[in-house]
């Protein structure tokens, strides 16, 4: 656990870890719009924050567990250099569990109508997988395709199936959408559907 | 009957989806239509592929919906069944009934088509 963890008080800067309940972090969540419950970790285990001023401005915060990040310049209402140091300053007694404290302060009282752009919490596809997809797919169809991918991905497959296993998934799918959509093969199938439908007719 | 001939089974079954899902009817959910209700699995590309035929075809019409997190901030792009869609999807059940009339061998169910 981390070196914060003994002490009595600290106030919250740059490259420092937060541990924090998973009840009150999904409780900070909720309110802030996010759906905590699609990264799947385990209930026992808790969420750990780390912090880093990124330099322009804004701040990181990591998700280890989910290695994920949110960027406060990816909130729509990014938090000031004056929120922040207001933060920075809340004396937090880290004995008593709620760490949690840092993080609904953070996300009700400074950032009361924050909301993140969810795509960053998200799950995300493989990258080559959907690297493919745009070198394959006609420019047209591009977007609706990995779009609709991506949300059964995100919505369906990673919860019911598991990180790895909806990966796998998603290069099976992208390996049959580009099969469908390339343009010989595709040439293909039109012919052999043509030729079977004027068969049948 | 319609001047492209009837419609495959593929089709039909996209069309059904459509018909069932009405003004919900994109990509992502005509998919998990189709797998949940006959138990395969089908990708999102032969969805697509049968769409853009229907499309140029002018048996279905598509418009750009708004975009959501879960999609990457890609917009989705709705589906919905034209005239001419409904009248070729319903010659196709009726060729498909007249084949099936005075057969009464036990394997096929009876059942109304959608819509037609």
């Amino acid at each position: 656990m981390s070196r914060n963890k003994n002490r009595p008080d600290k106030q919250l800067s740059s490259g420092d870890s937060i541990f924090i309940d998973q009840q009150e972090a999904a409780r900070a969540w909720m309110k802030t719009r996010y759906e905590f419950e699609k990264t799947n970790w385990p209930a026992s285990e808790p969420i750990r924050f780390k912090v880093r001023d990124t330099g322009d401005g804004s701040y990181r915060f990591f998700y280890k567990q989910i290695k994920r990040h949110i960027d406060t310049a990816d909130l729509m209402r990014p938090i000031t250099k004056e929120e922040m140091a207001k933060l920075s300053n809340t004396r937090v007694d880290m004995k008593s569990v709620v760490n949690a404290i840092y993080i609904s302060i953070f996300m009700t009282q400074f950032l009361p109508n924050a909301v993140c752009k969810e795509n960053t919490v998200a799950p995300s596809p493989p990258d080559l997988a959907e690297k493919g997809l745009v070198f394959f797919l006609p420019r047209d169809r591009r977007e609706d395709v990995i779009g609709c991918l991506e949300e059964d991905y995100v919505i369906n497959i990673v919860p019911k199936l598991g990180k790895r296993m909806a990966r796998i998934w998603y290069w099976w799918q992208t390996i049959r959408t580009i099969w469908r959509y390339n343009g010989l093969t595709a040439w293909i199938l039109n012919l052999v559907e043509e030729f079977k439908k004027s068969n049948s007719s | 009957m319609g001047k492209d001939g009837y419609l495959g089974e593929f089709e039909i079954k996209v069309m059904m989806a459509l018909i069932r899902l009405g003004p919900n009817a994109y990509g992502m959910t005509i998919r998990r239509d189709i797998s949940e209700r006959t138990g395969r699995d089908v990708s999102i590309g032969a969805i697509y592929a049968t769409l853009d035929r229907m499309e140029r075809k002018g048996y279905v019409s598509s418009r750009k919906g708004e975009a959501t997190p879960e999609r990457g901030n890609r917009a989705k792009r709705y589906f919905k069944i034209e005239a001419p869609g409904k009248r070729i999807y319903a010659e196709s059940w009726n060729a498909m009934d007249k084949m099936r009339e005075g057969l009464d061998d036990g394997l096929v169910t009876t059942f109304e088509p959608v819509g037609a």
